[in-house]
């Protein structure tokens, strides 16, 4: 017997309707509140109320988890099996973003590309309008600020639109500048909604030095969201004499601003 | 993810999940077996396992599987 023929018995449950997913819940969850189980036939999936349980049904439920395992299978935190799943389909129609992987695999370290792949994506969530906040601390915590970098540098576009054809044009040239734009992020500051306005002056003046000492042309303010739109607006605003010497052009599309500044 | 029906479990009964495998959770949040507390669990990459990463197990001798993306991103790949 199964663990899913288990499991039924266990709750003397008659499903003949497609089933997709069982999850552990408790009390909390209003589906399944006061009762012991619940199906949802539209979800396809069945509710098992771990706080209603007795004591006795506790225990033969641990038992058809290991069973599970013991079978050679799996079992997950319910987030946890929602992500896998996605990255699962991601794997499969990766569209673009495998050209991008495809372009970069030969040409930098194993970490970044894994970075790299994580931040594409990060961006492909961020696009969908996803709350990527966890997603991109995964990657700082894992690859630390270099990850971080990558993450921003991906999202905003920099390995297509900037590193390929760099790289296109000159391998010398990338192998120059590769390390300080990922480790130093050199030609973009990623503005923030705890940057104060002291940290975006002294940001900015660190990536004008960086850049024109690895013969960057150009360093790109970024704000993503109303909030650091409006920071980015502001401190231009209050800079406008010394950003006056600079030829500058501002894009602001879709709850993006970036501000090029030619150096 | 072999079987056509999944098992999941609610974040909240995450240490429930882990007795059913006679695990505990340590001082330092860290998993370890509940008989040998001195031993910790290990994830698919052999790191000890938090519980607020604490994202699942797989088959075989019972490998822990971290909730992050970077680990999620290389088990989707297997």
């Amino acid at each position: 017997m199964g663990w899913f023929d288990k499991l039924k018995a266990l709750f003397n449950l008659e499903i003949n309707s497609p089933l997709i997913n069982v999850n552990i819940t408790r009390n909390s969850d209003n589906n399944v509140r006061g009762k012991e189980h619940f199906f949802d036939k539209e979800k396809k999936r069945l509710h098992i109320n771990y706080d209603e349980l007795s004591e006795e049904k506790k225990k033969d439920l641990a038992k058809i988890f290991r069973d599970k395992i013991d079978s050679g299978s799996e079992i997950f935190e319910d987030k946890t099996y929602i992500l896998l799943k996605d990255l699962y389909d991601y794997q499969k129609s990766r569209g673009e973003d495998k050209k991008i992987l495809d372009f970069f695999f030969p040409v930098i370290p194993k970490d970044d590309y894994e970075a790299l792949e994580a931040s594409l994506y990060l961006r492909k969530k961020f696009n969908e309008r996803v709350d990527v906040r966890k997603l991109k601390e995964d990657i700082r915590r894992r690859f630390g600020d270099r990850g971080n970098n990558i993450a921003n540098l991906c999202t905003a576009g920099y390995f297509e639109k900037f590193l390929i054809p760099l790289y296109n044009h000159s391998k010398d040239d990338f192998n120059k500048v590769y390390e300080v734009v990922i480790s130093k992020s050199a030609m973009a500051i990623f503005v923030h909604s705890q940057m104060s306005d002291y940290e975006i002056t002294q940001g900015l003046g660190k990536k004008i030095d960086l850049s024109k000492r690895y013969g960057l042309d150009f360093v790109h303010i970024h704000g993503i969201g109303e909030r650091n739109i409006l920071t980015v607006m502001r401190w231009i605003e209050e800079h406008k004499d010394s950003l006056d010497f600079f030829n500058k052009e501002i894009f602001e599309k879709e709850g993006i601003i970036i501000v090029e500044l030619l150096l | 993810m072999n079987d056509n029906i999944s098992l999941t479990f609610d974040s909240s009964l995450k240490k429930e999940v882990l007795s059913f495998f006679e695990k505990d959770v340590n001082e330092e949040g860290i998993i370890v077996e509940k008989n040998n507390p001195d031993q910790q669990v290990l994830s698919t990459d052999g790191q000890e396992v938090r519980i607020e990463e604490f994202g699942g197990i797989r088959k075989g001798s019972e490998v822990f599987i971290k909730n992050d993306l970077i680990s999620l991103m290389r088990l989707s790949k297997q």
